[in-house]
């Protein structure tokens, strides 16, 4: 470079970290508190925060946090809960018989009319690790982790259709435009490693979850605490990889005369902005390293392949899993697992809670059990949460469709249903609440989806009633004007 | 306050920033306090939750929101007491520090400043004045203030304040910025460099007036205001829910387009949109405006609940058109009665009912696979409009011709009756019994037998059947094609075909009481005709024919050759027997038949019944492929046919006879291509109107619940006070339309839709709203920086025709468009924000002009305007995950690849990367303001889209293709094609020196060249260009299609 270019562009230089302390940066902050500060007047989305502030730097939250990340392993379609977690030996002994007309009065079904008959597990039940926690033998993986289960039995939610009530677990709302869990919590945590998203989604099965991408979407928060997709085939993240002819030395050469251009004309036009855009194209440019990098599951050595059952380059639930252990070692927040096919309406062989069902846990209990034990090995999960769902449950009765074939399955039921998290400031071999004799109703300890939200913000160290984002002049928050923290599911 | 706000920035907070903050939105100490401005804001948000309009939630039965209500004595206590401060129960509850009587309590989060506490007891001290909320006031044209020095009334009440805050306005702007500047604006693209130097050299005094006219004209206009108004509209390609699938709007986005090309006034713009279908003799554009009314998200889950997703779709659409036209939250309303602003859980169902006579289905089951979203309409563009007139006047022709009559049509369908004469009436004979061969010979309910199983090379079938008492003349053997047999043929061989060698019948009685014959007599067979004979392989048999005489010709020489088919064996074939003499039958006769079938190789039967007659010989078969109604006309004697009759056997004829083979060719020649062309329109979804729904009021919003009232379209009650009578919904005999409500949203007294249009135009020319809440002009939106300007604006629209071009004229023919954005040290300190319009604003472009930008700077822009939405390249896999069905995007070739960016096909959920990177909302609800974000994946897209690198490529060529020869100049050029102004000797030199840079290290790196040239479909370069030095400049490029100024409106 010529020597008078060079002297200029120091200048500049100089000039612009001045302006940082006092010019440039107080003007960014301005904006930013303009839009926050005065509710009334703003709503904060009008001014995304410049990377000056770093939106996604690591914030506290309001008290001590027992978990620092989420992973939430979402079951698309909602898996039979009472073949897997609930156990029902009255279900099974009236197995055939007609509903009793009370359990059905009054409800609509998705696809079942007329008076169903009863369904009992054809699965067996056993009593699992010291806290003697009952587990079907479709998840004979899990039963080894039993002690760090807590588990839910008592859940309900208000919709029964996949769609909404998916968007009702993970935004607090049926409709779709509000933000998602993973985005509150970015919004609340920001990320711990500044190189890779704070927001991390993966998708196993080849389908993406019901509610779209709502389900990890944004809504009215600003774009950046967006779920990022990262896919399993071609680029981790879109267009991470430079192009064909593009070295690494090259893309730096090319981003430093980028950034003097841009500093001449931050110094030209005293943009703040331009400031910013600098600052993202130098974090892109460790994303870029940084992401194909942590994506790499062959980098891991082959017991702990073997352990999740993952296999490098064949997109799987256990891929996924192992690499939501990765991404969280990495600093990131919050990972969330979409795997299709848990729809078991019995419509078809791999919908059948018999064989069917085998087939298909097999596919996640071996990778879930894992990860438990992996993050415990590493110290971890008492940092990691992890949480385990559908988004409903299933009838303990036979669904309407298939009630004259061989098949045997479940229709979509909210009323009544079971969950599980491990880790992260949750008790271990806890289950809590009780469906009644025929698992149609919640007995005792009811959780309601907006609780469940309410509990895992606190133990993020959120109150959730405060963590609010002011959006059409209403200060919205993930459980509505609901939920309540179920102290008795904390260690 | 937020959870972000007490982090981080909370340290940072400084006394400067907080007195700056103060001057903007409240009242100076000497000024007196306003209602409005003032202390609405306050109570509307710590207050009215509890203490509002929700009839619900009200807590202590006190309403804050009227004057009536906060001064009602409740029990002794009074709320407010106008005057007097010290007697109000308000400000003793709200000055407590208990926490049982403290107001607002502790648990609901929100706190009082002590500030704000002083306003509120200030306001009641001054009488507690109550005003209408500013939006929903009558508007009413305020005076324009006389200011030296401004004369443009914008610029005069922008000045007014800004003497009033004692801030001194940034001076104009230099010519350059002001052309890119008003070019982004209004058609959205950067200005060429010549268009720049036209602009500067151009000595004209109005000058600036003649560029804005001139961009107003520009039909790039439309397209840049359309990207604001899909936003609104939420306009996608795709359905949205579930398994967002395509549908096809974008007739409605090109409507769009030409209505604000065209100028159309907001209010027919209005009008059409909401109710084109329902204006007298609706024109094809007026339905196509219509189908706003189906752009809300649709889905076709199986398992869905129709109804839920007719009330999804309902309150979506009050949604929506509540917040393009009166900017308010109306949506809010669909659970309990608004919580800020007064309307009621009523007003939301009664505004749905509105749109309940749309035609439309909950679940749009199977549409999935059929791309049938309820009622849609064929689109033809004017040139297609055309062609198909053209298209129809042939096809009129050509049936004209066919339906005339020749004397020679007319001599052969003499001929051709002559050869039918009268058909004989048939009826099927009931089996009783048939076997042969291995397979399974089974009845059928119609009376045939239909043969499966295994099958054999040769067989006999053997088939009893009741005869019906009588005389009988004849029968015939009817082989019916079946979908279970090959070819769906009437045969078993492979061929679909079967051959009938030899057949005999005997009739014979039965006892009915010993179930045994008592007598047996053989059928004698005068002749065996059929309605065609196989003439394939013909020489293998002696008349060269599969005829039906060698059916019962009994001779051992030709007894493996028979009736066969092959080339019409997929349809209806008859073998008719006529008998020797009538046959008279007795009660308890049958016919025991024996089908012999020696062909080989399986030429068997397969589907097959047997019919008998009556009349008289010589009886025929039926004429191929005859259909059933002309059947039973020529059943008929001749004589005894009605002219109808006769005009159908006429009509019949025609569509067969060989002489008029021709005209049926014109016919269906001019049929196909009239197809082909309504085909090759797009058919798109639309506003049908028809039987209303009945709507009632969901408690709760619950759709489940069917307890509540049944409404009727009306308009929110609190603003419909100054309404025309007509339009009341309490007319009793009316029931009001969509045309109505369009018609109630401009008309003169609604005192929002003007309001909120003059806002959001002029947030289009200042970067933000005069009310910075561009979605909510209600309580909880935000008082205007300058409110009479506001109303003096809102009045130019309602008062002088709705004329959105001479509006946005009127705007930036002022100062205060015109003024530099860059601010000084003042006006940072003063007003961070420039709510107070001392200077212009500078922003980040919207995405679909980042591609623009980009596309026009390197000369790739293809300006077709309008057209079916277009697929840039994407990321393989990007659109895996979608479902029902599974689909593999397909990118465009050619042009379509170098389209604006308002014409990239909008995939609701999985919206084109380069678009939502930068901010584009994914439309399944109304923007009205897009966020404009700064991040690392916008760095992505710049530096790896494949087409910003094949954008990079194009300049690069275009600079060295230029007559610049040195470097520097070069460097110049590129620069100048992106960002518009001279660039400085520093700029020229860093770029310069970059591509020296990158000239050494690719001279060496052949690979590399290669690579980087082959990205991209577009022409490849010119031979005289040096690759190397090609990529080389394409790095530049690529540096220039990456600076933030590229991509700033400054």
């Amino acid at each position: 470079m010529h020597p008078e270019i060079h002297r200029t562009l120091l200048a500049t230089r100089r000039h612009l970290l001045g302006s940082m302390a006092g010019g440039i940066g107080s003007i960014a902050l301005g904006e930013l508190l303009g839009s926050r500060s005065t509710h009334a007047a703003n709503e904060a989305i009008t001014a995304i925060p410049s990377a000056s502030i770093e939106p996604l730097a690591a914030h506290s939250p309001h008290f001590p946090a027992r978990a620092k990340s989420v992973i939430v392993i979402h079951l698309t379609g909602s898996p039979p809960h009472l073949d897997l977690y609930d156990h029902k030996p009255q279900l099974v002994q009236r197995d055939g018989e007609e509903c009793p007309p009370e359990t059905i009065a009054g409800k609509k079904f998705a696809f079942t009319s007329g008076t169903p008959k009863l369904l009992g597990t054809r699965r067996t039940f056993v009593r699992c690790g010291e806290s003697g926690m009952e587990l079907s033998d479709a998840i004979p993986n899990l039963h080894r982790v039993a002690d760090k289960m807590c588990l839910v039995k008592s859940m309900f939610t208000d919709q029964f259709n996949h769609a909404p009530a998916e968007l009702m677990a993970y935004t607090g709302s049926p409709r779709s435009g509000r933000p998602s869990l993973g985005s509150w919590v970015t919004y609340g945590l920001g990320s711990e490693n500044a190189n890779l998203p704070g927001f991390v989604v993966l998708i196993s099965s080849g389908v993406q979850p019901n509610g779209g991408t709502s389900s990890f979407g944004s809504g009215f928060l600003p774009s950046v605490y967006q779920g990022v997709q990262c896919r399993s085939k071609g680029d981790p993240v879109l267009f991470v990889s430079d192009p064909a002819g593009m070295d690494r030395k090259m893309r730096r050469k090319s981003l430093d005369a980028l950034r003097d251009l841009n500093e001449l004309q931050a110094q030209e036009l005293g943009n703040p902005e331009t400031v910013t855009r600098i600052a993202q194209y130098e974090l892109a440019y460790r994303m870029q390293t940084t992401v194909p990098e942590v994506m790499d599951i062959s980098r891991e050595p082959k017991h702990v392949l073997d352990a999740y059952g993952a296999m490098p380059g064949q997109p799987s639930l256990a891929n996924n899993c192992l690499l939501a252990r990765r991404l969280v070692e990495q600093g990131v927040r919050f990972v969330h697992l979409f795997d299709w096919g848990w729809d078991f309406h019995g419509t078809g062989p791999n919908e059948d809670i018999r064989d069917g069902l085998t087939k298909k846990a097999a596919t996640f209990d071996k990778p879930a059990a894992a990860l438990i034990e992996d993050l415990e090995r590493r110290g971890m999960l008492n940092d990691t949460l992890i949480l385990c769902t559908g988004e409903f449950g299933r009838t303990p009765f036979r669904e309407g469709r298939t009630a004259g074939g061989t098949l045997l399955g479940r229709d979509h039921y909210p009323d009544c249903y079971s969950i599980w998290m491990a880790g992260g400031g949750v008790k271990g071999g806890h289950s809590h609440g009780a469906s009644d004799d025929l698992g149609f109703q919640v007995a005792h300890d009811k959780v309601h989806v907006h609780d469940l939200q309410a509990t895992l913000l606190h133990l993020l160290g959120f109150d959730h009633t405060k963590l609010t984002h002011r959006f059409q002049g209403r200060d919205y928050r993930l459980t509505d004007v609901h939920g309540r923290v179920v102290k008795e599911l904390l260690a | 306050m937020t959870i972000r706000n007490a982090m981080g920035v909370g340290l940072l907070l400084t006394c400067a920033v907080l007195a700056f903050i103060g001057v903007q939105h409240t009242a100076h100490a000497d000024e007196p306090i306003r209602f409005d401005r003032d202390i609405h804001p306050i109570l509307s948000e710590n207050c009215f939750a509890c203490h509002g309009p929700d009839a619900d939630k009200r807590e202590a039965d006190l309403r804050l929101d009227s004057l009536e209500e906060a001064t009602r004595d409740l029990g002794g206590q009074v709320a407010i007491v106008p005057g007097n401060s010290q007697a109000s129960h308000l400000i003793e509850r709200i000055l407590s520090t208990d926490p049982d009587i403290q107001m607002p309590p502790p648990k609901s989060n929100k706190n009082l400043s002590l500030e704000q506490r002083n306003l509120l007891r200030q306001w009641i001290d001054q009488g507690a004045h109550y005003e209408g909320h500013w939006s929903y006031e009558p508007l009413s044209r305020p005076s324009v203030p006389q200011i030296t020095g401004a004369a443009h009334p914008v610029d005069a009440f922008v000045r007014e304040r800004l003497i009033a805050e004692g801030i001194d306005p940034a001076p104009r702007a230099d010519d350059i910025t002001l052309y890119r500047r008003l070019a982004m604006d209004l058609i959205g693209l950067p200005p060429a460099p010549s268009e720049i130097d036209a602009f500067l050299a151009d000595t004209a005094s109005d000058k600036w007036e003649q560029y804005i006219d001139r961009l107003l004209s520009s039909p790039h206009f439309g397209e840049r205001m359309a990207v604001w108004w899909l936003d609104l509209v939420r306009y996608g390609d795709s359905v949205g829910y579930h398994g967002d699938q395509e549908i096809t709007m974008w007739p409605y986005r090109d409507w769009v387009i030409e209505a604000f090309n065209s100028n159309m006034p907001f209010d027919t713009f209005t009008q059409q949109q909401l109710g084109g279908d329902l204006i007298e003799h609706a024109s094809l554009n007026h339905k196509v405006a219509a189908s706003f009314n189906r752009l809300n998200m649709m889905s076709a889950e199986g398992g869905g609940q129709d109804k839920e997703y007719r009330a999804k779709y309902a309150s979506d659409r009050v949604r929506a058109t509540s917040g393009v036209w009166l900017g308010s939250t109306l949506g809010c309303a669909e659970c309990h009665d608004h919580k800020f602003d007064p309307f009621t859980s009523r007003d939301f169902y009664s505004f749905a009912a509105f749109f309940d006579d749309v035609q439309e289905r909950g679940i749009y089951g199977g549409s999935h696979a059929n791309g049938m979203w309820g009622e849609m309409m064929r689109v033809p563009s004017p040139q297609q409009a055309v062609q198909q007139i053209e298209l129809n006047r042939t096809l009129d022709e050509a049936n004209q011709q066919y339906k005339s009559d020749s004397p020679e049509l007319l001599a052969a369908r003499q001929l051709w009756l002559g050869s039918i004469g009268t058909l004989a009436a048939w009826s099927p004979l009931e089996p009783i019994a048939a076997s042969g061969g291995s397979g399974t010979l089974a009845i059928q309910t119609d009376r045939s037998i239909l043969a499966s199983g295994p099958t054999d090379d040769t067989a006999q079938y053997t088939i009893a059947l009741k005869l019906p008492v009588g005389t009988l003349t004849g029968m015939r053997l009817v082989a019916m094609p079946h979908d279970s047999l090959p070819k769906k043929g009437a045969g078993r061989a492979g061929n679909g075909n079967f051959v009938i060698t030899e057949i005999s019948g005997v009739v014979r009685r039965i006892a009915s009481e010993q179930n045994a014959v008592v007598d047996s007599k053989p059928i004698v067979f005068l002749a065996a005709r059929s309605n065609f004979e196989q003439t394939f392989a013909g020489n293998l048999v002696p008349a060269g024919k599969w005829s039906a005489a060698l059916t019962i010709d009994r001779d051992e020489n030709t007894k493996t050759f028979g009736w066969g088919v092959l080339e019409r064996a997929d349809k209806l074939n008859e073998l008719v027997l006529e008998f020797s003499e009538a046959l008279v039958v007795e009660p308890d006769c049958e016919v025991f038949l024996t089908i012999s079938q020696l062909h080989g190789t399986g030429h068997l039967l397969g589907h097959f019944r047997i019919d008998a007659t009556s009349s008289m010989p010589t009886i025929l078969p039926d004429p191929s492929d005859l259909p059933a109604a002309v059947r039973e006309i020529l059943v008929v004697s001749k004589e005894a046919r009605t002219e109808k009759q006769n005009a159908a056997i006429s009509e019949y004829h025609r569509s067969i006879a060989p002489e008029w083979a021709s005209f049926r060719e014109q016919q269906g020649v001019a049929q196909q291509a009239l197809a082909a062309l309504i085909e090759s329109q797009p058919n798109m979804a639309v506003t049908v109107s028809g039987q209303r729904r009945i709507t009632r009021i969901l408690p709760r919003g619950n759709w489940m619940d069917d307890s509540g009232d049944i409404v009727h379209p009306a308009t929110p009650q609190f603003l419909s006070k100054s309404i025309p009578d007509d339009l009341s919904s309490d007319s009793p005999h009316k029931v009001l339309t969509r045309l109505d409500l369009a018609r109630w949203l401009t008309s003169p007294d609604n005192p929002l839709v003007s309001r909120v249009l003059a806002n959001r135009l002029f947030a289009i020319s200042f970067g933000n709203g005069l009310s910075t809440r561009l979605d909510d002009h209600g309580s909880q939106g935000q008082w205007p920086s300058h409110p009479q300007l506001l109303d003096f604006l809102a009045c130019e629209l309602r008062d002088q025709g709705w004329d959105i071009k001479r509006f946005l004229r009127l705007l930036m023919t002022s100062d205060a468009y015109c003024r530099d954005s860059q601010p000084s040290a003042h006006h940072v300190q003063r007003d961070p924000e420039n709510r107070l319009l001392a200077r212009q604003s500078r922003w980040r472009i919207d995405a679909e002009s980042i591609r623009d930008t980009a596309l026009v700077a390197s000369g790739l822009l293809v300006r077709t305007i309008g057209g079916a939405s277009v697929k840039p390249y994407q990321p393989e896999g990007f659109w895996d995950y979608l479902n029902f069905p599974k689909r593999i995007y397909k990118a465009d070739t050619g042009d379509s690849l170098y389209r604006r960016g308002l014409y990239v096909h909008w995939q609701r959920q999985y919206l084109h990367p380069a678009m939502s990177v930068f901010d584009a909302p994914s439309r399944e609800e109304c923007t009205a303001r897009r966020p404009r974000s700064n991040t690392p994946l916008q760095a992505l897209v710049l530096l790896n889209d494949p087409e910003f690198v094949e954008a990079a490529k194009a300049l690069a060529m275009k600079t060295l293709l230029s007559n610049n020869r040195s470097p520097t100049e070069r460097a110049d050029f590129m620069l100048r094609q992106a960002i518009g102004r001279p660039p400085h000797a520093t700029e020229i030199a860093v770029l310069v020196d970059m591509v020296d840079r990158h000239r050494a290290t690719l001279s060496n790196d052949h690979n590399a060249v290669t690579s980087l040239l082959a990205i991209g479909t577009g022409s490849m370069p010119p031979k005289e260009i040096d690759p190397v030095e090609l990529t080389a400049w394409m790095s530049a490029a690529r540096a220039v299609l990456n600076l933030h100024e590229t991509y700033s409106r400054n």
